[in-house]
């Protein structure tokens, strides 16, 4: 027997799980092979030590206790994430998280402005404000009936009145 | 006989005419008295009566070639309404002008003004919707 197989098992043959056959193969080697003899020694006294320790006395409520915690937190696992999760695999993850993308940037690229009618807005802002309605300057001796105002009045028409009289005959 | 009946035709249609100048004269006449009562209100700050003084103005027939001067009176009064920080009654008194004029250019040229006035007022979303609104009815105007 080879020492990497007689190490391999010596667990096994502590806790008694191998054949007698196989048993009695690792018991010969480690008896006549210093080095596998030293672990087996090792591996007792580690086993020893362990049996010396006192076992810790459980109370038979806490399993139960344990139990039901355990239970009561597995509705939670199976919540609207956990359908989420069963209904799309991982896989349309990026999938969804792609499309989501393409419609906020689609969004946001439609609600931007045409630059060009910015522009024609920008530049008829520009005239507007140099086309402001002219305010005429009221008179502060205009009398109470006087219907002077400061703004032009678009429906007069300034079409002068004819001062001769067209039917005098020259 | 023939000759009596198209002398007839052509006395009606000058009547016609001759109404229909007179009918414009008078509507001008009532549009121009009208607008100084308005401009008077404003002046007055009695803001709550302008709205229906000015639809006095926009509620009169102009034939089609004369609806420039429903525009003009528009810019004019709403321009006016935001020299008193009346924001929001110029751009009523816009809607009132909108309602009353019929060709495209005329639409285009008021949207245009509502946008000055949000832009005057800082609202520059606004502004652009009204100016796009504006350049879209310059594109279909005939």
């Amino acid at each position: 027997m080879e020492c990497l197989t007689c190490t391999e098992s010596l667990t096994a043959f502590m806790d008694g799980e191998l054949s007698p056959d196989q048993a009695k193969k690792v018991e010969s080697h480690f008896t006549q092979c210093t080095p596998c003899h030293d672990d087996y020694r090792s591996l007792l006294h580690t086993y020893q030590l362990v049996e010396q320790v006192d076992l810790l006395e459980l109370n038979p409520d806490l399993w139960t206790r344990i139990h039901s915690e355990i239970t009561d937190l597995s509705p939670s696992e199976s919540t609207w994430l956990a359908s989420l999760r069963s209904l799309f695999g991982i896989r349309w993850v990026p999938i969804a998280a792609g499309t989501l993308g393409v419609v906020f940037l689609s969004l946001f690229f439609v609600n931007q402005p045409n630059p060009e009618v910015q522009q024609a807005f920008l530049e008829y802002v520009r005239e507007r404000e140099q086309l402001a309605v002219p305010q005429v300057p009221v008179s502060q001796n205009a009398s109470s009936l006087e219907l002077s105002t400061a703004y032009p009045n678009p429906f007069i028409v300034h079409n002068p009145r004819p001062q001769e009289n067209p039917f005098k005959l020259e | 006989m023939p000759h009596l009946f198209a002398l007839l035709i052509l006395s009606l249609s000058l009547q016609a005419n001759l109404v229909d100048s007179q009918g414009w004269e008078r509507s001008r006449s009532v549009a121009e008295s009208q607008h100084e009562i308005v401009m008077l209100l404003i002046r007055g700050k009695a803001f709550d009566k302008v709205l229906r003084a000015s639809q006095e103005i926009f509620s009169l027939r102009f034939p089609y070639n004369q609806e420039h001067l429903f525009v003009t009176e528009g810019q004019i009064l709403s321009g006016a309404l935001y020299d008193h920080q009346q924001y929001e009654l110029a751009q009523a008194l816009l809607d009132q002008a909108l309602r009353a004029v019929n060709s495209n250019n005329s639409k285009a040229l008021l949207y245009k003004e509502k946008a000055y006035l949000c832009k005057q007022e800082g609202k520059t979303d606004e502004a652009m919707e009204f100016f796009e609104k504006a350049v879209e009815l310059e594109k279909s105007a005939p």
